[in-house]
């Protein structure tokens, strides 16, 4: 299933898609591990999760 | 004189002459019998003593006539060279009474002496040019002093030399071989009845290596092969085998390859749910916001001194967002319409990272 990780940011909230490559050889978590900013909450969500429509991309805002 | 000399007395040859044998010689002779009778018995004779011999005839040619001691012993041999002797018996040196002497320095040339028995001599050393010494004993062989002439085997052969502790101190020979030359060695070389051999290494013999195969080969301290075997060669490189961290990385190095290949690079869209098309060394796009990117290393840059190339679709540009943008882990971007500056999320985005 595909996966993206949320954590929240000054903006509202950033959205990580991992690359096939690196899933290849990697977890999402140790991605999350490494590109969410040290000290942010995360979460792990499906892709569906994320509105496809971005007209309104910066008023997004991560929930707990 | 019905008689003038005894017959049936003899002499041996080269034997002593004794009065009483010169007594019986001539006892019986009608003639001189009285005067020889009267004669004083001699004891020794010498070579130029003389004697009377007289034929059995009463004329005057039976007359008794004289011969000296020295001639009977004239055979004819004189000193001399001889060749082809052949020593069969013992050969005695002369005494001053007894047996007489040929010579004091002959020399024999190319004959045999069957058993020679080393002595002690105080003359001069004798010379063996051409002989063959078959089994004789030699218990010492002493060099020659500074006042004579080393012992020298010039052409000879020496069939078996058998020594325990004797030294061949030095072997000259230009043309002469040892054809049968047994010794011990210690080591790994040894010499058995004139044939030289080396110890074996622990290597087969044959032919290592090939365009497909490649030598292993182990040489101990001496420098031999002691091991020789094969691997698989390829002169082309397996894939996956030579990887970019296999590349070269000097700083120094003028063509080097690391340098002039993107260490990262990565073609997403940033439209509807980002998605990453194809990528190498990128581990994930983080959305941030409208127009707003950060591409994370998989393995981060040695610093942040490097450099990018940020493209998008026709006219909207690829920027650079601020200082903190470029981190030795991941750089952050921005699309940027370029008629209006506005951020806006496209297709084609591609990141391109050179250090």
């Amino acid at each position: 299933m595909n996966k993206k990780i949320i954590y929240p940011t000054d903006e509202g909230v950033a959205i990580i898609t991992p690359t096939p490559d690196y899933l290849l050889t990697h977890t999402i978590e140790e991605c999350a591990a490494k590109d969410v900013p040290a000290g942010k909450p995360f979460k792990i969500i499906d892709a569906s999760d994320i509105p496809s429509d971005r007209t309104f991309r910066n008023a997004w805002e991560y929930q707990e | 004189m019905a008689t003038i000399l005894n017959r049936t007395q003899t002499f041996a040859t080269n034997g002593t002459v004794t009065a009483a044998g010169l007594h019986n010689l001539i006892d019986d002779t009608g003639v001189y019998a009285g005067l020889i009778t009267t004669q004083t018995e001699l004891t020794t004779v010498g070579t130029a003593d003389q004697l009377l011999i007289a034929v059995g005839g009463v004329s005057d040619t039976g007359a008794p006539r004289r011969a000296t001691v020295q001639n009977l012993f004239d055979d004819a041999l004189s000193v001399g060279t001889y060749t082809g002797l052949n020593l069969s018996g013992a050969l005695t040196y002369g005494t001053a009474t007894g047996n007489r002497t040929v010579s004091t320095s002959a020399t024999i040339t190319t004959g045999t002496i069957p058993n020679l028995t080393a002595g002690t001599t105080t003359s001069t050393a004798a010379t063996i040019t051409n002989g063959t010494i078959t089994t004789a004993l030699i218990p010492t062989l002493t060099a020659g002093t500074t006042t004579g002439t080393a012992g020298i085997f010039t052409s000879g052969t020496i069939a078996t030399l058998n020594s325990t502790s004797g030294t061949v101190v030095t072997l000259n020979s230009t043309t002469s071989t040892i054809t049968n030359l047994s010794t011990t060695l210690a080591g790994d070389f040894t010499i058995s009845q004139g044939t030289a051999t080396l110890a074996t290494s622990g290597a087969t013999a044959g032919t290592y290596g090939s365009v497909t195969a490649i030598p292993f080969i182990t040489v101990d301290a001496k420098g031999r092969i002691t091991s020789a075997t094969t691997g698989t060669f390829s002169s082309t490189p397996a894939d996956g085998s030579i990887t970019f961290a296999k590349l070269s990385t000097s700083a120094t190095e003028a063509d080097n390859v690391a340098s002039r290949t993107a260490k990262a690079w990565v073609n997403f869209n940033g439209t509807g749910t980002v998605s990453t098309t194809a990528s190498f060394n990128v581990s994930s796009i983080t959305d941030n916001s409208t127009g707003n990117f950060t591409a994370n290393f998989t393995a981060a840059m040695a610093d942040a001194k490097y450099a990018t190339v940020i493209t998008t679709e026709d006219a909207i540009l690829g920027g650079y967002v601020g200082a903190a943008s470029y981190l030795a882990g991941s750089v952050r971007f921005r699309t940027i319409q370029a008629n209006t500056s506005t951020p806006v999320d496209l297709q084609l985005n591609s990141v391109v990272v050179f250090r």
